[in-house]
């Protein structure tokens, strides 16, 4: 203490510096003896010590009596709040019959540094104005963390002490400054103010009644200084919920919330306060949203209780506000200077945002590592912690000067390597770009909303009229369209374009940790790419991306990611594994909706699995974190797609949940084709595709990693089973037969191999002599497979795509069929020789996701006998049917068959309309059109399983996000 | 000692034969569904088309007749005769010929269920006799021999029975080569309406032509009536000129009038080389090459016209009733004969392989066979109008041979059942004057087609 230490000031100059302590206690025995001890120790004297226990069940009242003696001590309910406990103990000092100048709060959890009364008093000489003092509050048991300087409020209720998180006390505050409110912990107050003021408002009956009663005094003309010398070290026992009380219950986040924003709401001066309350309203449903994304919907129904809470009793909150304003001398802006700035609670959002962030930057060091991590805990003297130490010296020691970032990316072959793939991969899909079509994928639709409207209806105006749901891959198409400029042209081109080097970077991912997880030094880069590459060329050669099937190229761009997520599983944490269920979940759903089989395959995989897992591992039953999240993952799927999957059984479409998306006839591929990677004749040349599953066989030859190498063996196996066993499968549609989509089997078992490969290599020892000359051989044939895809995609890649498709049809029909669903048009085409087949165009014809639907749809018998009727004996009578179906036209395109448009040119009720080729004939219907046929019921059903989808992507949206340290740090409380 | 291989290397190669083994069990079907053929059934509607009476004196008589689906039953009903608005009902019956009243202009019998099936009628004309089948609306008809000049003239009929526009393309052959004719591409016809084409006007020229006849929309019965002026006689004959149903290698021409006249063959080949037609004679007991004609070019797209005046001369004093053309390519072909000062045209007669029937005028006529493919029996019946049977015969066919049937001069409906062969037919009708009417095919059933949804 220094000569120019206030409290070395003549006492003549100081007022009066008589103390009476009030100590509350509840349950407190286990900190009291602390809390009493530095009472007895403070340097300031101290007048009278009374301690009010609010019927405390452990041995805090014998405590205080020992220390105390029997008088000190008023013991009240345990309902007590705490503004009538402390008005207990400020009577119990009346009756004692005295009367100091200032009273001193303490918590039970609240021990005072011995000089910290003498700080306080010492603060209030050198700022006689001050009526109440606070000390610095510190952290108990740290003792050094702050913990509150003071404390203000912000506009959205936030408890604002100026701090940051976890800062510690260094000496940096060491002025007294002045501040809206002080803690009730270490208060130091003038017994007159306190009753001027009323005491604590007993609408708070614990949290919160601090700031309101320091909002109060400021108001009234009273300064309230924080003393930095003073300290005070708080347990925060009730904040914390390591105390429970009658009145704090099990919700202590609604006791404050609710303390808040009355706070907020009573105190207020402004006029428009009742819109300040519609401003916390969507404050409250904001704050909500946020607990709910970060897995705490507890917090989120305390908030949204608290609110209610408040506005419920208006007459309780006007009250307050009429005693508010009575009491209130002071001018607004010095109160409003002692409130939290405006902007304070936007960058507490971006706080939250750039934790978010961080956490998922985090959850990017990977599986492997962790494991390690975690078996080096585990065991500190294995290989496992002594090489982590290796490398993070390593590490340290590789820390490279900072060169430019140009600089850096030329002097690095692998990421100039890169850089040319992914240029190659986008110059070869530049066909993609545009309004396209092809053989396995229908236009575009016009615009965003058709895709909503085709996912959200229940009922289809579609050929005759349609019950069967939209494929499932369409709600991710609308979401990339609405996003992409409200273009859904935009969104297929962005799918067939990014879907390469998506898939490049998710496998890059996926096989460096495969190679960790494998070996400890993990693959070198150049395996990783020359893995990545061909598999991220598997969807190109194969022939699918060629043709425009958005099912296998969406399932291809996602399975490396999906496999990431699943290797997940493996974590040593638990919470992470449980991250690693709902990603892998989402992941599987994603792809299965592309190619549906993807789910029935990791069914099969997954129970591979558990058998495996539970024959090696005995006691893995009885940890649920560890079965559980394949269970989940797997359970999610149908969940999701439930919109699609329920309503496709019960209209008789189920065929689809085996067929991939996009147009039908798919070149299904056989065994043969299997192995190369080719979908039957599509693609790029076939003997590219020997190496693969040749390197595969001869990948299991190092014995390093046979393992494994083995288990991408058995994946492999799996999927060809699956294949086998589904190919034998014949779906016999209205318009086709056609075997399952095999489309996720070839990625899988495409996949299966490049992974054998990769793992393989790290097994090799280093080779010597012919040895040597032979695995550079290898290497090259190896390099000779993604070249040879990657060449050929850029040269002729996507010549299947193409801009638009005629459909044969005389324009000015198809416009007229724009104007509404019953300007249909039938569409005959064949021969009465070798049969007719028809088909139905309505508005802009068939788009993406509507042929699935056509091609789901039963056989309408009636209408079908209505267009042999029409092609061999047509009556006036079926043109009527054909008006009430909502048909316009009737064409016959080229070559038409003479004896069918003979028939239909004598027919009453066809008026002959033109068309440019002769060849092509069309009749217009001349009736009365009627779209009621067309129209069909509203599915209740349907729509429920839509809010069931939409809240369970939410869900599995906030599941599948990493843990925030604030959610950690709160789980660990 | 040899070591026992362990559990990984066992796997290690097991694991890849079971997975090539998979692959192998993977054959997925690939085959779609396949249209299937049309199914026949009993017609349900039919109709002919009769060509406007001839500008000539004479009796005009239109008579209508119905087969039935099944030959063995009666059938009876009303159809409908005229053309549009002003069709009428008339009743017709299994073996009877209902005459019909409906005024010299083109008229359209239209049957629909019961008589429908083996609807069969036909017009004629008694001074100088002329007398055509009443045919359905084809889709695509070949007319040979027709002309545009001074002394050889053709009208062409268009009739449109239904009640949509109809429109037909026109090409004209020549000697020379296809001509362009602009009035004849793209005639339209109104619905249940006709059109007459003055191919004189339409396409003046001194030469032999032939014409075929495409609908491209709509249904169009196609007559022509050929009117020819034996130079210097100053008289004009007229006839009905039959069509011919498509091209072909072999051409069967019956009708051989007795008697000496002039005999005009007009030959078009529609095709784009050129064709070598050879002739044979035809009579009811074989048929020979007739000595002195050398086998004749047709250039491509293009009418060829021969002289048979002295050819069948002889032959046809002898019993000849036909000329068979045989060719390297399908060509179409007439024979115009002048024979006592009247016209009477022959075109091939298609090859009949069922029951079939045609309506005839009474007076004198005798029923043309030949062209048997096999060996076989045909039996003709003769009927009255009123449906009595006149006469019936059983004449035994073999390849190369033919028959020569003396038909009641009473008889109005004569019908032929071909068993085990096909056979060509022609009514040869003399009197005052020869016409000759081949019988075709009478169409009995109808096809509905395989239906099915197509790939969206």
């Amino acid at each position: 203490v220094s000569a120019a230490d206030p409290r070395h000031a003549p006492l003549a100059t100081r007022g009066r510096e008589d103390v009476s302590v009030v100590l509350v206690s509840h349950d407190g025995a286990r900190w009291l003896p602390t809390v009493l001890e530095g009472l007895a120790g403070q340097l300031a004297p101290v007048e009278h010590t009374i301690a009010v226990d609010t019927g405390s069940k452990d041995g805090s009242p014998e405590l205080l009596a020992e220390a105390l003696g029997h008088d000190q001590v008023v013991t009240v309910p345990s309902a007590t709040t705490f503004p009538a406990a402390l008005r207990a103990g400020l009577a119990r000092l009346d009756e004692l019959g005295t009367d100091t100048e200032w009273v001193w709060v303490l918590h039970d959890d609240s021990s005072p540094h011995p000089e910290a009364l003498l700080a306080l008093l010492a603060g209030a000489a050198d700022d006689p104005d001050a009526d109440m003092l606070g000390p610095m509050l510190r952290e108990w048991p740290s003792l050094k963390r702050l913990l509150e300087l003071g404390v203000t409020i912000s506009g959205t209720g936030r408890r604002e002490t100026g701090l940051e998180r976890g800062e510690y006390d260094q000496g940096q505050y060491s002025e007294p400054r002045r501040v809206l409110a002080v803690n009730t912990a270490g208060m130091l107050i003038r017994r007159r103010v306190l009753d001027e003021l009323g005491g604590l408002d007993d609408e708070l009956p614990i949290f919160g009644n601090d700031l309101d009663f320091g909002w109060r005094a400021a108001a009234a003309g009273h300064r309230t200084i924080v003393v930095p010398q003073a300290v005070v070290f708080h347990a925060e026992a009730a904040h914390r919920g390591l105390r429970r009380t009658p009145l704090t219950g099990r919700h202590t986040h609604y006791q404050e919330r609710r303390a808040a924003l009355f706070t907020l709401l009573a105190n207020s001066r402004s006029r428009v306060w009742p819109l300040h309350a519609v401003r916390l309203a969507l404050g409250t449903v904001v704050r909500m949203l946020g607990f709910l994304a970060i897995r705490a919907p507890g917090q989120a129904l305390d908030d949204l209780a608290a609110y209610v809470s408040v506005v419920s009793h208006p007459r309780d909150l006007l009250a307050a506000r009429r005693t508010r304003r009575a009491r209130a001398t002071a001018d607004t802006e010095t109160v409003t200077g002692l409130l939290a700035p405006r902007w304070l609670p936007y960058r507490h959002g971006l706080d939250a945002v750039s934790d978010l962030a961080t956490a998922l930057t985090q959850s990017a060091s990977d599986v492997a590592e962790r494991r390690r991590a975690a078996a080096a805990e585990h065991d500190p003297s294995s290989f496992a912690a002594r090489r982590t130490e290796h490398i993070e010296r390593l590490e340290d020691e590789e820390m490279v000067e900072d060169t430019g970032l140009v600089a850096r990316f030329l002097t690095n072959p692998i990421a100039v390597l890169l850089a040319v793939v992914v240029l190659a991969m986008l110059v070869g899909a530049r066909s993609a770009l545009g309004h396209i079509s092809g053989p396995g994928l229908s236009p575009a639709p016009d615009h965003w909303w058709d895709w909503w409207s085709l996912h959200l209806s229940s009922w289809h105006e579609l050929g005759l009229g349609t019950a069967v749901p939209a494929p499932p891959y369409i709600l991710p198409l609308a979401l990339l369209a609405t996003v992409l400029g409200a273009s859904p042209a935009a969104a297929v081109s962005a799918v067939l374009v990014l879907a390469v080097p998506f898939s490049l970077w998710g496998a890059w991912r996926f096989l460096r940790v495969a190679g960790r997880l494998a070996t400890p030094a993990g693959a070198n880069r150049w395996l990783i790419l020359w893995g990545a590459t061909t598999y991220a060329l598997v969807p190109v050669v194969s022939g699918a991306w060629g043709e425009g099937r958005l099912g296998p190229v969406f399932s291809a761009a996602l399975l490396p990611w999906l496999a990431h997520a699943a290797l997940g599983f493996a974590d040593p944490e638990p919470d992470r594994r449980w991250r690693a269920a709902w990603r892998t979940g989402l992941l599987l759903a994603l792809v299965a909706s592309g190619t549906p089989l993807a789910w029935l395959v990791a069914a099969l995989v997954g129970l591979v699995v558990v058998v495996l897992a539970f024959t090696l591992l005995p006691g893995i039953g009885r940890d649920r974190t560890a079965w559980g999240p394949p269970l989940v993952a797997l359970a999610v799927v149908p969940v999701l797609l439930a919109p699609w999957w329920l309503p496709a059984l019960l209209h008789g479409a189920g065929a689809g949940l085996l067929l991939d998306g996009g147009l039908l006839t798919v070149p299904t591929p056989d065994g043969t084709d299997l192995a190369l990677g080719r979908f039957h004749d599509l693609g790029a040349p076939w003997w590219l595709g020997v190496v693969l599953p040749v390197l595969a066989a001869m990948a299991l030859v190092p014995r390093r990693t046979r393992i494994p190498v083995l288990i991408c063996w058995v994946v492999a196996l799996l999927a060809a089973l699956a294949a086998a066993g589904l190919g034998a499968v014949t779906l016999d549609l209205a318009a086709v037969s056609t075997p399952p989509g095999l489309g996720f089997l070839l990625l899988l078992v495409q996949a299966a191999l490049i992974s054998a490969v990769v793992l393989g290599v790290l097994g090799v020892e280093r080779p010597r002599g012919l040895g040597r000359a032979a695995l550079g051989l290898l290497a090259t044939v190896a390099v000779a497979a993604p070249l040879g895809g990657l060449g050929w995609f850029v040269v002729d890649g996507g010549d299947q795509l193409a801009g638009g498709r005629d459909s044969g049809i005389p324009a000015y029909m198809v416009q007229s069929s724009q104007l509404g669903p019953e300007h249909g048009i039938l569409v005959v085409r064949g021969s009465v020789a070798d049969g007719l087949s028809y088909t139905l165009r309505r508005d802009d014809g068939v788009t993406t996701g509507e042929d699935e639907v056509l091609d789901l749809t039963a056989e309408d018998q009636d209408f079908t006998a209505l267009v042999r009727g029409l092609a061999s004996r047509p009556t006036p009578e079926e043109v009527d049917a054909l008006a009430a179906r909502g048909i316009e036209y009737v064409v016959l395109p080229a070559p038409a068959d003479g004896e069918v448009a003979a028939a239909l040119d004598a027919t009453g009720g066809l008026v002959q309309a033109s068309a440019e080729d002769r060849r092509t004939r069309a009749w217009q219907v001349d009736r009365p059109l009627s779209a009621r046929d067309l129209d069909g019921p509203r599915s209740w059903l349907r729509i429920g399983l839509l809010v069931l989808q939409g809240l369970a992507i939410l869900a599995v949206l906030v599941l599948c996000a990493p843990s925030t340290d604030r959610a950690r740090d709160r789980s660990e409380r | 000692m040899r070591r026992r291989p362990g559990a990984d290397v066992v796997i290690a190669v097991v694991l890849p034969i079971a997975c090539a083994l998979a692959l192998l069990l993977l054959s997925p079907d690939r085959g779609q569904p396949e249209g299937a053929s049309p199914v026949e059934t009993p017609l349900t509607t039919a109709s002919l088309v009769c060509p406007a009476a001839l500008p000539g004196t004479g009796a005009d008589l239109l008579g209508v007749s119905t087969l039935g689906v099944d030959p063995g039953t009666k059938v009876s009903g009303d159809v409908q005769v005229g053309l549009g608005a002003e069709a009428g009902p008339l009743r017709v019956r299994t073996g009877r010929v209902a005459a019909a009243q409906a005024g010299t202009g083109p008229v359209v019998v239209t049957g629909t269920d019961e008589p429908a099936p083996g609807l069969v009628a036909g017009r004629s004309q008694s001074a100088p006799l002329a007398a055509v089948d009443c045919a359905p609306p084809v889709a695509d008809q070949w007319f040979t021999g027709v002309g545009a000049g001074a002394t050889h003239d053709s009208v062409l009929e268009l009739v449109n029975p239904n009640a949509g526009p109809a429109i037909a393309d026109i090409t004209v052959r020549s000697p020379t080569g296809v001509l362009d004719v602009p009035a004849l591409r793209g005639v339209s016809v109104p619905g249940n309406a006709s059109q007459l084409l003055d191919l004189g006007q339409v396409v003046p020229r001194q030469a032999e032509l032939s014409l075929e006849v495409h609908t491209s929309r709509g249904r169009l019965a196609v007559h022509v009536v050929d009117s020819y002026d034996e130079l210097g006689s100053g008289t004009r004959a007229q006839d009905w000129l039959p069509a011919q149903p498509e091209p072909a290698t072999s051409n069967v021409l019956l009708g051989v009038a007795k008697g000496p006249g002039e005999r005009t063959l007009v030959l078009a080949n529609p095709g784009a080389d050129e064709v070598r037609a050879t002739i044979q004679v035809v009579t009811p007991t074989s048929a020979f090459a007739p000595s002195g004609v050398e086998p004749i070019r047709v250039a491509p797209d293009s009418t060829e016209t021969v002289s048979l005046d002295d050819v069948l001369k002889q032959a046809a004093k002898d019993g000849a009733t036909g000329l068979l053309v045989e060719s390297t390519g399908p060509v179409t072909a007439t024979l115009r004969q002048v024979v006592d000062g009247d016209l009477s045209l022959l075109a091939p007669a298609p090859a009949l392989d069922s029951t079939t029937a045609v309506v005839v005028p009474t007076g004198t006529k005798q029923l043309l066979l030949g062209g048997p493919d096999a060996v076989g029996v045909a039996t003709v019946t003769a009927y009255a109008a009123n449906g009595k049977q006149l006469a019936t015969q059983r004449v035994e066919l073999a390849p190369n041979s033919g028959a020569d049937v003396e038909l009641p001069d009473d008889a109005s409906l004569v019908t032929l059942t071909p068993e085990r062969t096909s056979v060509r037919a022609a009514v040869l009708l003399t009197g005052t004057g020869t016409a000759v009417v081949p019988l075709r095919e009478l169409v009995l059933t109808g096809l509905v087609p395989d239906v099915r949804p197509g790939i969206p």
